[in-house]
């Protein structure tokens, strides 16, 4: 049995919020002015709170208006209806604030090492590589490419039988018999480059094509719980 | 090392014993040590095709459960000194042939000839499967007519697959289309596939055709391989396709629909 839950570790790129005066009174006018124009688009999205401009600069330039209220501005960007989650570059007075009104304490080491050593693309989503087929699949064969598509790059032959659980493309003569979305899933898609086959499926959604003379280029979908087909036109 | 070549279709009676005993006696016309094996257990037509069945004495399955020599079982043809036959049983059954077994007939008859044709009997079971297991080289026999391509496509298929070759992870079997009892007027009438209808659908090299021909029953009434008889087309084409075997260039021919002459029709056929 699946343990109830695991704790994994995991990284986000989250939005942030920086913080340019301590001037709450400034923060909120602006606030409400650029949430106007931007149609809200940060709304519930979570963000973190970069403190760094106050902090880290000479701190006594911006004297007359004292320290920034961390609990004020938490507040105001809740009633902003953004999601403040965490700060960083904080003084430790801030940081005690902010854990107050349940905001966690981010660490710019932590971070930045973390940006050096992630590439950028290992925070995509996981996915299976595209099973590639270079030789005919013939009569009584059958390629199912697991998890991910299928691209077959010679011919589907009659009595052939090629299955996906993604998309499938097949650039030879598609003679057989073509299965995408395999597992259910009906966002898959069946692109022929010249299609002359005896049935295509999309997630258990099926049609059977009559012995044809001549092969088209054919793209095949689920619309409404309908297989659609249609020749594939190149927009130039 | 000898080449091993197996002759198969999938499909029965499409000429696979007839392109045998025509490939091996062609060979061995042309001066190659040649082989070719009866893998049809319980049927054995190879003999009587190639006219030796009064020879028959021991014959594979003798020799594979170890009642008789190999030099016992092969019979050496009588027109031909460099072409052997090993026969195969009446008797027994396709499950008396083991990958073993048949392994080392094969290993043994390397030692002594250039060329092993291996005649598969019809189907995909365990007789064809001997057959075409240890192959170099396939001939793929098709009549111009769709079951037949649809089931030399699954024999393809199955050669990918479950040969010794692609098992091992070595170079894929050559393979060849032969085209047989083609047909040229009923092609020409869209009663028959064309040669480049089927070799589009297959995908294959094309080796050779042989047209349909009544000299090809006659032969095997004779007992005397097709290729044996220089006046017929049937016989001229297998010896095109063992000159095209060998790496020969050699044009099709008899694409043209046969015209009868005035006196042949007179006298018939
Ligand atoms: N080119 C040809 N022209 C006319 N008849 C032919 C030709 N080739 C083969 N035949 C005939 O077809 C029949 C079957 O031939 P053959 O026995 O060689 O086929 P096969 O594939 O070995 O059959 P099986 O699957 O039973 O082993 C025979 O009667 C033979 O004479
Ligand atoms: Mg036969």
């Amino acid at each position: 049995m699946m343990a109830a839950f695991e704790f994994r570790g995991s990284a986000f790129s989250l939005p942030v919020f920086q913080v340019n005066t301590a001037d709450v009174e400034r923060i909120s006018q602006e606030l409400e002015q650029r949430l106007l124009e931007s149609q809200q688009f940060f709304v519930n999205a979570p963000l973190v709170v970069d403190v760094a401009p106050l902090t880290l600069r000479n701190a006594d330039e911006d004297a007359s208006v004292g320290p920034l209220d961390i609990a004020t501005l938490v507040r105001l960007l809740r009633q902003a209806a953004l999601l403040p989650v965490g700060i960083i570059h904080g003084t430790p007075a801030m940081e005690q604030a902010a854990v107050a009104e349940g905001l966690a304490v981010l660490h710019a080491s932590a971070q930045h090492g973390h940006e050096k050593k992630t590439p950028v693309r290992s925070r995509r989503a996981p996915r299976t590589p595209t099973m590639v087929v270079g030789h005919p699949v013939r009569a009584g064969q059958q390629i199912y490419a697991q998890g991910g598509d299928l691209v077959v790059l010679a011919a589907v032959n009659a009595g052939a039988e090629v299955a996906a659980d993604g998309d499938i493309h097949i650039y030879g003569p598609m003679r057989g018999k073509a299965l995408a979305g395999a597992q259910g899933d009906t966002q898959t898609n069946i692109f022929c480059h010249a299609f002359a086959g005896e049935m295509l499926v999309i997630a258990g959604h099926y049609r059977t094509f009559e012995p044809s003379h001549g092969a088209v280029p054919l793209q095949a979908w689920l619309e409404n719980e309908q297989l659609m087909v249609a020749p594939i036109e190149c927009i130039s | 090392m000898a080449k091993i070549i197996v002759v198969t279709s999938g499909k029965g009676g499409v000429g696979k014993t007839t392109t045998s005993a025509s490939i091996a006696a062609g060979l061995a016309l042309q001066g190659h040590a040649t082989v070719v094996i009866d893998f049809d257990v319980g049927l054995r037509n190879l003999d009587l095709i190639m006219g030796c069945e009064r020879r028959v004495v021991y014959d594979m399955v003798n020799v594979i459960q170890g009642d008789a020599r190999l030099h016992q079982a092969l019979i050496q043809d009588k027109r031909c000194d460099k072409l052997h036959i090993l026969p195969t049983s009446q008797t027994r059954d396709k499950d008396a042939l083991d990958k073993q077994g048949v392994g080392q007939i094969l290993d043994e008859l390397q030692q002594s000839f250039d060329y092993i044709i291996c005649d598969s009997p019809a189907g995909i079971e365990r007789g064809a499967l001997m057959a075409l297991y240890y192959a170099d080289e396939a001939v793929i026999v098709t009549n111009p007519e769709v079951s037949s391509v649809r089931d030399s496509d699954r024999i393809l298929g199955i050669l990918h697959a479950k040969s010794r070759r692609a098992e091992q992870g070595l170079a894929p079997v050559k393979e060849h289309l032969l085209i047989s009892r083609y047909n040229p007027a009923r092609v020409a009438e869209g009663e028959m596939l064309s040669i480049e209808d089927i070799q589009e659908l297959l995908g294959i090299p094309l080796l050779g055709m042989i047209p349909e021909s009544e000299s090809v029953l006659k032969a095997s009434n004779a007992g005397t391989p097709v290729v044996f008889d220089r006046e017929s087309r049937a016989g001229q084409a297998y010896a095109d396709t063992v000159r095209r075997l060998l790496g020969h260039d050699c044009p099709l021919r008899f694409l043209e629909v046969e015209k009868k002459s005035l006196l042949k029709r007179v006298f018939g056929g």
